[in-house]
């Protein structure tokens, strides 16, 4: 795992692209950005991203739409959408899409920090309870083998 | 009576018609005679009406009369009768009644309706009814009377054969042999017969009105009773119950009951009660009698005997027979004569049965009876046998053999006594003397066994040594048990011991049933008397044997002949019978060939048979012609056993080989209703035994026929019943004749008679047509024949003479053909039967049945005749009583026929001459009209098509000026009459700037011949503009020239409503799109300046760029309230969508108050109630308090209070926000709702304009109340359960119009 947690921003907006990545590398973060869907795809089929910022609305998808796109690829990556005209269908639509979480335009930034930290967290919750997980599967694998050749060493 | 009532409603009815008519006629008289001067009209009505009308004078001298008073009195000039006094022609009896009745006209004025007989001028009397009044002069003072008389001869005649139809339903209903109730329709007893009376014990007086379910149903059938009602409504009803006596006793009853309907209308209904008692009694006694007879079936240990009230012997038993072998019960013997032996002459002194016979109790005696030189000792239980009535009939006895255990005790007391006498005198000799006692004992012919307290056998003499079949060598000495099979020795053991070891119950004689052991092993019954004494030697006991093999045997067959005798009771049908005794004689007796045989009239054929393998003799003459075992025991009534067939000369060989031969017949108390008959092939195959238990199968058999016969005949009995009610029924209420007579003919036929004709009769007894012929059972041709040969009604009058008076059974005629004078009376002209002479009993095929169809008056008015019984039987008084009743039915039934007939024959010829009058003037009506008719009617129907037109349809000549218009032309400019429209311009209709459109229009419309929908804006008569349309055509004269136009107007004033609607909201749907894309598209921008704003923000030093940070800072106010600006644009653009939930106005406003800043001059009073429970959309109810609430702190710069209440009124609720702020001008109060409307420097002013939007689609209201200065309250009103439409408000529906003006204009 990294340092530094990527983010990957998915906006039309060249402006809140470059805002966003500004600001979010003061914070330490390693961002990139793309314009479109499909670009987004191509990236997060290359790399792995803590952190997707997408924009509902994008030039050749709906933000909604690429939501289902990225999943099945990249599940572990925490997708946050960003809208300017929200409502409840739409945010009930893209929860039930996979989107972590859900942004207003014109966003508060302090509010968006707060929101990618959170996810972030919950990201590294999630990968320390499923390497629990396998060391717990690996541990018990361990015993039960242990168990079978002090069988095995038994005289028959 | 109800039916009398009904046939003058029915009158009335038929008068009705007659009476409509005549008002009609009446009414046009009155209008055309309404100029005529009143006295003349008087005068004319006094001519003209139909009734008499006599004015006299005060005294009763006729002054006056008119046409109608003539002609009733015959007379020929009124002179006639003016003058006379008026009491001359009121008949004696009646004329002081008059004399009465003209005071009272005095003293009242007016006398109605009173009957009066009255005299013609040849001297005939008629009845009238007249009705007086007083004339008075103009002071009052009385000067004449005015008499209305009306000849009411016919309408008396009506009334009376009604009464004489209604005696005679009455005499009918009176005679019903079962008891009857007549009630109305609501079950409301009108007449109940005699017989009713008799069995219930209620009057008519007591139970008149009242309900037969009150009266006569228990209690427990009330519920039955109203089904029975309802049922009964739908038809002829028939149900068996119990029902109530006035004495409170129950009686069963099968009732049928039966609407009766006038008109397809039930106006009441007739009940019959048959009493069912005799029929239950019946059926009991003969229960009782089985019953009785099973328990002396299985006490068959005794005898029995049956002794008539004479004392005859009317049955023995077997045991009976055997004490009596000589009595021959077929005799009918004395008892006393034949029991005792020598005879007695008297009945015996002790006996039982005639003390049972006087006094029906049960008696008991020894007797003495002699038998030749001895006296056997009988003991006789006598017991009563009654018949259904409770009549003693006859003496069962119970006769038990006493003698024996008389002198078995005598025999054993000698046995004793002489061994005793043995024991003490010969103890020396006991070998020899035991050796002599013993043969004396072995001559005993009963078989002996003694043995000692060990039970072991000391004697066995010779009848025990053939019973058993061992020796007394090889018995004595043995311990008794070797005689006893071997599972019941132990049993026996302990009996004996117990019997010999208990000194004190030692009993002197009893007996015992026993199972013995025979040397062969075989084992059999027998029957054991013993007792016990005692000698110095010891306990012995000697016993005397029976073999009860036999007597076994044969109680088993009676078991089994029994359980056959209980079935055959069971048994419906007679096949049932035939077979099960057909069984029982296998089980019994077992044979080889059996047969039930029946007799049918002189011939018994065989019923039923087993084992023979093909058809034989079906069936026997008995007329003496063959001879037979079966024809000898159907003559003699009695058994017939042949023992061998070739030494008996009766025998008649059917199957070879036979050698015996039993043949019982089966009888009932006066009829040999067939025989049982059995053959073997063994020579002595059936012995006396088998006689007697043949002869109880078959009477067990006849009871089960005639039982069955019994319940057949009741069947039919009361089938007929139920057919003569029916038919009753349906006669009274049918008004056909043919069909009434057909349903009569049915009836009869049913009750027995294959053929039965009825013919209506004139009065000369005459045919009239061959319709007047009703049959039935006869073919088309026999009815031909019947009304070719019809007799003369001479020869008719002739049958019902004095000369056949001999030949009547009651209202019928029975002339037996055997009767020489009848057959040379009669030689044709009868249809010929269809059967022979062979076919019926004792009817003989050309025998005659007829009776008169009799009116109550003795008229004949037709006749009845039958042929060919279905029983083949000569009727009798019995048989025919009931059809009697049909014979009134028709009478009745033809005479109403005939009084309707005249009925409508006289309504009939009014009606023609009114048609014929009305015709007439129709006529003329006609003639005069035809002349203009045509004319008119085209133009008629144009007429009507204009004035009917929803569109205006306005006739201009070629200049415009209206020449003709319609009603909706007047209403479209607003005129309300149509001389006002006519002579106008029509131009002057048109809006000034269409003028020269519509002249131009014109003149295309000449050119063309018409112009279609073309707009115009046309003004009403106060100059007010509308839209509309215009279709116009030209109208040319024959020649073709053009000389008016035709103006179709259609006010499209809705249309194009509807259209601007249309247009605008078009129009906002495009605002609302604009405005949510533009609304969308500044955020992005907004969101870079933010994030730059931030940026900058976080880089700056709060310390040393403070102004710069400040100035940041409302950049970022500034963006929010831009993003604000953008979401109400954004919320009023967008559809409303409501998510109900439930709530209380006080969580609203709480959730509302958060949303605001509430300066700290301010105070909120909250009194906002927690209830009731409302349903609302929770976020956009507190945007809409939080809009308000924010005005209301907007409004209170300076400080103040906002109050916020609530409260629910029907079914709404209701919450106000009251604040203390500057208040708000008219003029502004009018605009707040509009879009874009704000006072304040900042706002779009949509705030208000989404509130309203929010409280319409939660179907409330919102509104305000200002007063400046003082503060403004805005209240929200909403129903708690708000009916809302899914699928949410529509875009746009309520925007107002300055919205519309405003973004239109840019």
């Amino acid at each position: 795992m990294d340092e530094h947690p990527r983010i990957l921003i998915v906006d039309d907006d060249e402006n809140i692209r470059t805002m966003l990545s500004m600001i979010l590398e003061d914070e330490k973060y390693l961002v990139e950005s793309v314009d479109t869907a499909q670009k987004a795809i191509e990236k997060t089929d290359k790399k792995f991203y803590n952190v997707a910022l997408i924009d509902v609305r994008l030039p050749d998808m709906e933000g909604i739409e690429l939501l289902t796109k990225i999943k099945p690829t990249t599940p572990k990556m925490r997708k946050i959408i960003i809208t300017g005209y929200p409502t409840l269908r739409n945010a009930i639509e893209a929860v039930n899409r996979g989107a972590d979480a859900y942004i207003m335009k014109p966003f508060n930034m302090e509010k968006v920090l707060k929101t990618i930290k959170e996810q972030l967290k919950k990201q590294d919750e999630e990968r320390k309870y499923s390497q629990e997980k396998v060391t717990e599967f690996i541990e018990t694998r361990v015993k039960e083998l242990e168990n079978e050749t002090t069988h095995l060493k038994k005289p028959r | 009576m109800t039916v009398v009532s009904l046939k003058r409603k029915t009158l009335a009815r038929g008068e009705g018609h007659g009476r409509k008519g005549r008002s009609v006629r009446f009414k046009r008289l009155v209008k055309r005679e309404a100029d005529f001067e009143s006295e003349k009209g008087l005068r004319s009505i006094f001519a003209a009406s139909p009734d008499a009308i006599v004015v006299t004078d005060l005294k009763g001298k006729i002054i006056d009369c008119n046409r109608a008073a003539l002609s009733i009195y015959r007379g020929s000039s009124k002179y006639e009768l003016i003058g006379k006094n008026a009491f001359a022609f009121i008949a004696k009896k009646d004329r002081q009644r008059a004399l009465e009745n003209l005071k009272k006209t005095l003293a009242h004025g007016l006398v109605k309706n009173v009957e009066y007989a009255f005299f013609r001028k040849d001297g005939s009397e008629y009845p009238v009814e007249l009705s007086a009044s007083l004339v008075k002069d103009s002071s009052g003072k009385p000067t004449s009377f005015v008499a209305i008389i009306k000849d009411i001869t016919e309408r008396k005649r009506i009334e009376k054969s009604i009464r004489e139809s209604q005696q005679k339903f009455e005499r009918l209903f009176m005679r019903i042999p079962e008891a009857a109730i007549f009630t109305d329709a609501k079950w409301r007893i009108l007449d109940v017969n005699p017989r009713f009376t008799e069995l219930f014990g209620y009057s008519l007086d007591e139970v008149r009105g009242k309900s037969p379910t009150r009266i006569i149903v228990p209690r427990d059938k009330l519920k039955e009773s109203k089904i029975l009602g309802q049922k009964s409504k739908k038809g002829y009803t028939y149900y068996d119950t119990v029902r109530k006596k006035k004495d409170g006793t129950l009686v069963p009853v099968s009732i049928s009951a039966a609407p009766i309907k006038v008109d397809g209308q039930t106006v009441g209904f007739v009940t019959l009660y048959k009493d069912m008692t005799e029929y239950r009694k019946t059926e009991k006694a003969l229960i009782e009698s089985e019953k009785k007879y099973r328990s002396v079936v299985n006490n068959i240990g005794v005898g029995v005997s049956v002794i008539s009230p004479r004392m005859e012997i009317l049955s023995l038993n077997p045991q009976m027979k055997k004490w009596f072998p000589h009595v021959d019960v077929s005799k009918r013997p004395i008892c006393y004569k034949s029991f005792n032996i020598p005879p007695r002459k008297r009945i015996c002194t002790y006996c039982p049965t005639f003390k049972t016979l006087k006094d029906g109790k049960t008696h008991e005696a020894i007797t003495d009876t002699p038998s030749g030189d001895k006296i056997i000792n009988y003991r006789v239980v006598s017991s009563p046998i009654k018949d259904k009535d409770g009549k003693i009939i006859a003496a069962i006895e119970m006769v038990d053999d006493v003698t024996e255990r008389k002198q078995l005790e005598e025999k054993l007391n000698q046995y004793s006594k002489h061994l005793e006498e043995l024991v003490q005198e010969r103890t020396q000799k006991l070998r020899e003397s035991e050796e002599r006692f013993r043969s004396v004992a072995d001559y005993a012919s009963e078989a002996i066994i003694t043995i000692n307290n060990h039970l072991n056998i000391i004697f066995w003499n010779q009848a025990t040594e053939t019973i058993f079949g061992y020796s007394s060598n090889e018995a004595i000495g043995k311990p008794i048990t070797f005689i006893m099979p071997k599972k019941a020795r132990k049993h026996y053991q302990k009996i004996m011991r117990r019997v010999f070891f208990r000194n004190n119950t030692r009993p002197l004689g009893r007996t015992f049933e026993l199972t013995g052991l025979r040397k062969d092993g075989s084992e059999f019954p027998l029957e054991l008397s013993f007792s016990v004494w005692e000698t110095k030697e010891g306990i012995f006991s000697t016993g005397i044997i029976h073999d009860i093999t036999e007597r076994k045997k044969m109680e088993e067959r009676l078991a089994t002949l029994n359980f056959y005798g209980r079935k055959l009771n069971a048994a419906r049908t007679f096949q049932q019978i035939y077979k099960l005794t057909l069984e029982a004689v296998e089980k019994t007796l077992g044979f080889e060939y059996a047969t039930f045989e029946i007799i049918e009239k002189d011939k018994i054929r065989v019923a039923c048979h087993r084992e023979y393998s093909k058809p034989i003799i079906n069936e026997l003459p008995l007329d003496g012609s063959k001879k037979g075992i079966i024809v000898k025991a159907v003559k003699t009534r009695q058994p017939v056993l042949v023992s061998d067939v070739s030494k008996d000369e009766d025998y008649v060989e059917v199957v070879p080989e036979i050698k015996s031969e039993l043949a019982v017949p089966v009888i009932t108390e006066n009829e040999v209703l067939g025989v049982i008959n059995v053959e073997s092939k063994k020579l002595e195959a059936f012995d006396e035994k088998d006689l007697v238990l043949l002869q109880i199968l078959a009477s067990h058999a006849a009871t089960a026929i005639s039982n069955i016969k019994k319940q057949n005949e009741i069947e039919k009995r009361s089938n007929q019943l139920a057919s003569l009610m029916k038919s009753s029924a349906e006669v009274i209420r049918s008004t056909n004749l043919t069909q009434s007579l057909q349903t009569i003919v049915e009836a009869i036929r049913k009750s027995g008679w294959r053929r039965v004709v009825l013919s209506v009769r004139d009065k000369n007894l005459e045919i009239a047509h061959p319709k007047d012929i009703v049959t039935a059972g006869l073919t088309k041709k026999e009815k031909e024949f019947l009304w070719i040969n019809k007799q003369p009604g001479q020869v008719w009058r002739e049958r019902f003479g004095p000369e056949f008076e001999r030949f009547k059974i009651g209202e019928f005629y029975y002339l037996p053909w055997s009767d020489p004078w009848v057959r040379k009376k009669f030689s044709e002209g009868t249809v010929p039967s269809h059967l022979s002479a062979e076919e019926m009993v004792d009817w003989n095929p050309d025998d005659l049945l007829y009776a008169p169809l009799k009116l109550a008056d003795g008229r004949i008015v037709g006749v009845v005749s039958m042929d060919d019984p279905v029983d083949g039987k000569r009727p009798t008084r019995n048989s025919l009583m009931p059809l009697e009743l049909f014979l009134h039915q028709a009478a009745v039934a033809i005479e109403k026929a005939q009084l309707i007939n005249q009925l409508t024959e006289a309504k009939a010829q009014i009606q023609e001459y009114a048609e014929h009058l009305e015709a007439k003037v129709e006529q003329r009506t006609h003639e005069l009209l035809q002349k203009t008719e045509g004319l008119r009617k085209s133009e008629e129907k144009l007429r009507s098509i204009f004035a009917a037109s929803p569109d205006a349809v306005t006739v201009t000549d070629l200049h415009g000026t209206i020449i003709e218009c319609n009603q909706a032309a007047l209403t479209m400019n607003d005129f309300s009459k149509r001389e006002e429209l006519i002579g106008k311009s029509a131009f002057e209709f048109i809006a000034e700037k269409d003028r020269q459109k519509i002249i131009e229009n014109l003149k295309r419309t000449l050119e063309q011949g018409s112009v279609k929908n073309i707009e115009y804006t046309c003004l009403t008569k106060n100059g007010k503009e509308f839209p509309a349309e215009l279709s116009a055509s030209v109208i040319r004269d024959a020649s073709g020239k053009p000389v008016a136009f035709v103006g179709i107007l259609k006010d499209i004033t809705e249309r194009k409503l509807m259209e601007q609607k249309l247009l605008k909201s078009e129009r906002l749907a495009a605002i609302g799109e604009l405005a949510a894309m533009v609304g969308h598209d500044l955020r992005n921008p907004l969101t870079g300046i933010a994030g730059a704003t931030y940026y900058l923000r976080n880089k700056l030093n709060s310390k040393t760029d403070k102004k710069a940070i400040k100035m940041l800072k409302l950049v970022e106010k500034s963006i929010e309230y831009s993003n604000k600006i953008i979401s109400d644009l954004l919320d009023y653009s967008k559809e409303l969508r409501l998510e109900l939930v439930e709530t209380t106005p006080y969580f609203v406003v709480n959730e509302a108050l958060t949303h605001v800043k509430i300066p700290r001059n301010i105070r909120v009073s909250n009194l906002a109630q927690n209830q009731p429970v409302i349903v609302v959309d929770v976020e956009k109810m507190t945007r809409v308090f939080s809009n308000v609430i924010k005005n209301a702190v907007d409004a209170m710069p300076n400080g103040g209070t906002l109050t916020i209440k609530s409260e629910v009124t029907n079914g709404k609720w209701e919450i106000s926000f009251t604040d203390t702020g500057v208040g708000m001008p008219r003029d502004v109060l009018e605009k707040i709702w509009t879009s874009f409307f704000t006072t304040k420097a900042k706002g779009m002013g949509l705030g208000l304009p989404i509130c309203k939007r929010i409280i319409d689609a939660h179907d409330g209201k919102i509104s305000v109340e200002s007063a400046i200065g003082k503060g403004t309250t805005f209240t929200v009103s909403v129903p708690v359960n708000p009916r809302i439409e899914e699928g949410g408000e529509e875009v746009w529906m309520n925007i107002p119009e300055s919205l519309l003006s405003t973004t239109t204009k840019t």
